[in-house]
């Protein structure tokens, strides 16, 4: 016999007052349009400047236009939805969380995606991410271990029509070697190692990202690189720009 | 884990007096028969023992339930509810003497309703503490888990305080009866630990609640009986009929072991609950669960099948199947290094390149047959060496490991899978931690090879912060450098990122060792690091030529980097996990032979050298790293912050807003209290608040200290409470004859001036003291605590009654502000010593300790005036 868990109480009571005093807003479809670009526009320097540090060039403006086009507020629970568009984490519910606007910015800049890319995406959480890709690649691949997650995140793709996602409940942890190679993957769940599968499974001249960190917070990114060659390099970078031998300089 | 403080009995010493000195003055209550004519003695010793040992379950539960620090919360939840309950019974004290039975039943019966129903709401509300930095409204969740916790302490007090209020001819018994209580309570609890789960440990404490209510009813008058017995049959009922799913402790949704039983397929297939702590076993033949920290990104096989093995709800370790493919696999782990070292130079490729660059054989490395091991891994890596020409010859492998459950499940319940019988070289097993064995053993090891990474989820939340971890500190490094063979090798496998912190902190550890036992050992260091994982090498003997090519071998075919061996330059570093800088090459090399002074004062993280003083080897928050990080919260610097300090930060300030709300706020709206403040009264006010300062500090610190002596904390709080609670209670009672013969304030000064001078002698020799006991017997450690506890335990316990009675002696419409203000202080002391300790060190406790009780003494030399 199980009693069911308290959700957020008095957080909730909150969020509702908050969600129906938005909702009732007249032309509320606008105001979220307007926080999403507000929001996108804020961060999309310093996404450029963390870009750069590591690829000596700008990041690709397309990647600016998805982030303002997708509507993060659908990906995110319904009590959720008033802090859609604030630059923070917010949780999906089963332990999982949508990770900040920044951080889902600067993980598909660093992936240079390209029209005609393929990518893998481990890990589909609520969606969001994937859509974002979807808007920028040919096909996005994702692959969701909680089933609960995954059958809500494939209907949601259904109902705003991203047709070009491809997902699938199960274990990413062997990639999905029916559609390899990738251009691109991005493993949002972030484990203790690289899975040797996807390195596999990684294009020639493509890349691979990982965020490392507990919930609510991404410490830091690792890109995988495999040149034409097929050397593999691990890269380590921080999602802020710091500079942590020279503290008194800061 | 770390500090717990659970002096409900001291709160109630601080409480209980003034309500018996001023409490009643104006009081004319009479009796009600016989059976109130004596105190309730065993009902108050049974709601003294459900207090502690509740609270003690509490923590536990709610460790795993959250994490550590909202177990460290606790403590100040529980003293609030005390601390409340005094000025609760203060307010309303001529009700209270109106029928006292009644008034004392109702609220045993309250404390277990509340209790049992407040655990169960409580532990389902679905509270992130990792939120609060994103988000305040997580805050109201946390206010609501205090107040639903608080009402049962609140409720058990009432019981007592009122106790103590009314039978003021036997205040003397009836406080040896709570301490006696509250010391038995906290004692069985420790021991009920190993022989009941925590559901059937909470029904019983909860039972002991009821049993006071029902000592309770045969006091009060017929008329209430029948009620009074109906109510205490469906209480029974509901306690004992309440299912099991309920009180038993759910982890949140974001601990390690929620989410990997969310996971399809995922079955919890061991769990075993004691003193320990929680040890749960999940498998998953559907979905592989899979860990392998560090491991390479050459491994190209299939990682062996696995099972996930959690302690209180956080990712311990994976123990993975036996077989070829095991023994393959853990030699792509960073850790590997060592045994690496040595089967590469005896290994015919080894030999081959030796002979290329000349190096010759007796520049090897000695072969290893006697190595100290913490992690299971290290046994099996250690199992190459046999097989390898011409060592092959037996390997003594020693595995010391704390928990005994542990080693149960590796060696025996999962023997099978773990291949334990079928090692070619089977470890020795010595159930102790590494320090306490080295000290036990006289023998020296070829290697011993020290797994420094917390718990996997734990690490990543920072939690670790708050434990001492006397086993790294540059005192138990040194000890252990000291315990290699000539040849010897010392090797930490740690857990670190960007910026780096963990391997410098640990680098600082190993060189302030090597100065304690005049080594410069820039000659003989070796380190490397993957992406999440590294290891620092130290060898007896100086690095010679063969190690560092085997070094540079390990690292070119692993991909890791190396980060330092003698002579190393920079185009040899960041080559395969790249770094926008070398941070971790440029840091050691300042650390080793640059500015070290200069770097540590700069860097954002405290990556000072940690001692048995301040043993909190995980604690790297600096409030300019803060600052900075917090600023760039939208740019991801948040992640970045050492956030488990913080939380005591917030304990700190909570603990002074609430003891102020609760304990301090409805005194002052007594208008004859406002009316009493003089200089003379600021002064004993002020002796009162020191006093309760010291207190606390003094136990905080035995608590923290005496960590160093046990296994685990529930047996260190035991100890330390039961001993230092029933030795303050003697304290007591001598006070009470003591004040009799020592008429004024000469004899209460010369106490005083005793116990100032015992706390300082407890400063100096202390640490010196208990090192001697770190090799005993267990029994033996516990005999030795109680002994330490003895004298500074009666001192301690004498100046609050002692000074309380002069005080009533001379203005007692004081005395309830001076309750009151001690009753403030000690709930904020037991927080402040918990941050003092980081910053002062333990030593600079039991200094401040001494100095509050100086100040103590002048204040009650200028009340005199």
């Amino acid at each position: 016999m199980k009693i069911r868990e308290v959700p957020n109480f008095l957080g909730g009571c909150y969020s509702i007052a908050l969600w129906c005093l938005l909702c009732s807003l007249p032309a509320c479809a606008e105001q979220w349009e307007q926080r999403r670009v507000e929001l996108y526009d804020r961060i999309w320097p310093e996404i450029s400047t963390t870009y750069t540090s590591h690829f000596k060039a700008l990041p690709s403006s397309s990647i600016l236009t998805a982030l303002k086009r997708v509507p993060r507020h659908k990906y995110v629970p319904l009590l959720q939805r008033p802090f859609a568009y604030e630059n923070r984490p917010l949780p999906i519910g089963y332990g999982q969380t949508i990770s900040q606007p920044y951080i889902v910015g600067l993980m598909t800049a660093l992936l240079n995606p390209k029209k005609e890319h393929k990518v893998l995406e481990i890990g589909t959480g609520s969606g969001y991410q994937t859509a974002v890709l979807s808007s920028l690649v040919e096909r996005v691949y994702t692959l969701e271990i909680v089933p609960e997650l995954g059958l809500a995140a494939r209907k949601r793709f259904t109902q705003l029509k991203r047709d070009n996602i491809i997902a699938k409940v199960g274990d990413g942890y062997y990639g999905w070697s029916e559609y390899a190679p990738f251009d691109a993957i991005i493993v949002t769940a972030a484990g203790d190692h690289i899975p040797s599968a996807l390195i596999k499974q990684l294009k020639k001249g493509g890349v691979m990202v990982i965020p490392v960190g507990p919930q609510f917070m991404v410490q830091q990114l690792i890109v995988v690189e495999k040149d034409e060659q097929g050397t593999v390099s691990l890269h380590q970078l921080l999602p802020v720009r710091f500079v942590p031998l020279m503290g008194g300089s800061r | 884990m770390g500090t717990r403080s659970f002096s409900l009995s001291h709160i109630f010493l601080q409480f209980s007096w003034p309500l018996k000195l001023g409490g009643y003055k104006n009081s004319s209550y009479k009796h009600r028969g016989s059976a109130e004519s004596q105190p309730p003695y065993v009902a108050v010793a049974l709601v003294a023992a459900a207090m502690l040992s509740f609270e003690i379950l509490l923590m536990n539960l709610f460790t795993v339930v959250h994490w550590y620090h909202f177990a460290y919360m606790l403590i100040s939840i529980a003293l609030l509810g005390v601390g409340a309950s005094g000025t609760f019974i203060y307010v309303i004290s001529d009700r209270v003497l109106g029928n006292i039975s009644i008034f004392i039943t109702i609220n045993s019966f309250l404390f277990c309703f509340s209790a049992l129903v407040g655990f169960v709401i409580a532990q389902r509300i679905s509270f992130s503490a990792l939120e609060i930095l994103w988000d305040w409204r997580p805050l109201f969740d946390l206010a609501f888990i205090y107040f639903l916790l608080m009402l049962p302490f609140f409720f058990g007090s009432n019981c007592i305080s009122a106790c103590l209020f009314f039978y003021k001819n036997n205040i003397g018994r009836v406080y040896s009866a709570d301490l006696i209580g509250a010391a038995l309570g906290g004692t069985l609890l420790c021991l009920g630990l190993d022989y009941l789960d925590t559901v059937s440990l909470l029904r019983v404490i909860l039972v002991g609640g009821c049993c006071s209510c029902l000592m309770m009813l045969v006091r009060i008058r017929y008329k209430h009986r029948l009620p009074g017995f109906v109510v205490f049959m469906f209480l029974l009922i509901v306690i004992l009929v309440t299912p099991s799913a309920w009180m038993k402790p759910q982890p949140n949704e974001y601990k390690g072991v929620s989410r990997t039983l969310m996971i399809s397929g995922s079955e919890l297939v061991f769990e075993k609950e004691d003193r320990y702590g929680l040890l749960q076993v999940i498998d998953n033949r559907e979905i592989p669960l899979r860990s392998a920290a560090g491991l390479s990104h050459t491994y190209n096989e299939d990682i062996p099948h696995q099972l996930a093995v959690f302690k209180d709800g956080d990712r311990l370790f994976n123990l993975s199947a036996y077989g070829k493919e095991l023994l393959d696999f853990v030699h792509y782990l960073p850790s590997a290094l060592p045994s690496f070292l040595v089967s590469w130079q005896y290994g015919e490729e080894g030999l081959n390149k030796i002979a290329d660059k000349g190096v010759t054989n007796k520049e090897m490395t000695e072969t290893v047959t006697n190595a100290l091991v913490n992690n299971w891994n290290s046994v099996l890596q250690l199992q190459r060496l046999k097989q390898i020409e011409p060592l092959n010859r037996p390997i003594t492998i020693t595995w010391v490991h704390p928990n005994p459950n542990v080693v149960l499940l590796v060696g025996d319940s999962f023997g099978e899978f773990s291949g334990w019988d079928q090692l070619a070289s089977q470890p020795v097993i010595e159930q102790n931690r590494v320090r306490s064995f080295l000290l036990k053993t006289q023998k020296k090891f070829d290697l011993i090879q020290f797994d420094v990474a917390p718990s996997l989820s734990g690490a990543g939340a920072g939690n670790s912060a708050l434990v001492q971890h006397y086993g790294l500190t540059s005192e138990a490094i040194a000890l252990m450098m000291e315990r290699l063979t000539e040849s010897g090798t010392l090797s930490f496998t740690f857990l670190d990122g960007i910026p780096p912190k963990t391997s410098f902190k640990l680098l600082l550890n190993v060189l302030s060792a090597a100065e304690s036992i005049n080594t410069d050992i820039s000659q003989h260091l070796l380190m490397i690091r993957g992406w999440q994982h590294g290891v620092l090498l130290y060898s007896k003997k100086p690095v010679n030529a063969s190690m560092k090519q085997g070094l540079l071998s390990f690292c070119e075919t692993l991909g890791f980097d190396p980060v330092y061996f003698p002579g190393i330059s920079l185009d040899q570093v960041n080559k395969y996990s790249k770094l926008v800088q070398p941070y971790f090459y440029t840091g050691v090399q300042d650390l080793i032979a640059g500015n070290k002074d200069q770097m540590i004062s700069q860097y954002v993280y405290n990556i000072e050298s940690t001692r048995d003083n301040s043993p909190y080897f995980f604690h790297f928050f600096r409030w300019d790293n803060f600052r900075y990080f917090f600023a760039q919260k939208d740019k991801g610097g948040v992640p970045l912050i050492e956030w488990s300090y913080l939380v005591v930060v917030m304990t700190l300030i909570q603990a002074v807003i609430f003891s102020l709300l609760l304990i301090g706020l409805p005194l002052l709206f007594v208008r004859r209290l406002r009316e009493e403040i003089n200089s003379q009264g600021i002064s004993s006010l002020a002796f009162f608040c020191f006093i309760g300062f010291a207190f606390m500090f003094i136990e905080i610190n035995f608590i923290q200290r005496m960590q160093m002596l046990f296994d685990v904390t529930s047996t260190t709080v035991a100890v330390v409470l039961g001993s230092l609670l029933a030795f303050s209670g003697l304290g007591a009672y001598f006070s009470s004859i003591c004040s009799k013969y020592f008429e004024g304030y000469t004899g209460f000064n010369s106490m005083l001036v005793c116990l100032i001078f015992v706390v300082l002698i407890y400063t100096f020799l202390l640490p010196e003291y208990l090192m001697l006991f770190m090799a005993s017997s267990s029994l033996a450690k516990v005999f030795f605590c109680v002994v330490i506890m003895l004298p500074v335990g009666v001192l301690m316990g004498m100046p609050l009654p002692w000074r309380l009675f002069l005080l009533a002696q001379e203005n007692k419409r004081l005395v309830p502000l001076a309750w009151a203000a001690n009753g403030c202080c000690s709930v904020i002391g037991a927080v402040l010593a918990m941050i003092m300790a980081f910053h002062l060190g333990l030593d600079g406790i039991l200094v401040v300790a001494t100095l509050c009780y100086g100040l103590a003494f002048f204040s009650s030399v200028a009340s005199r005036r």
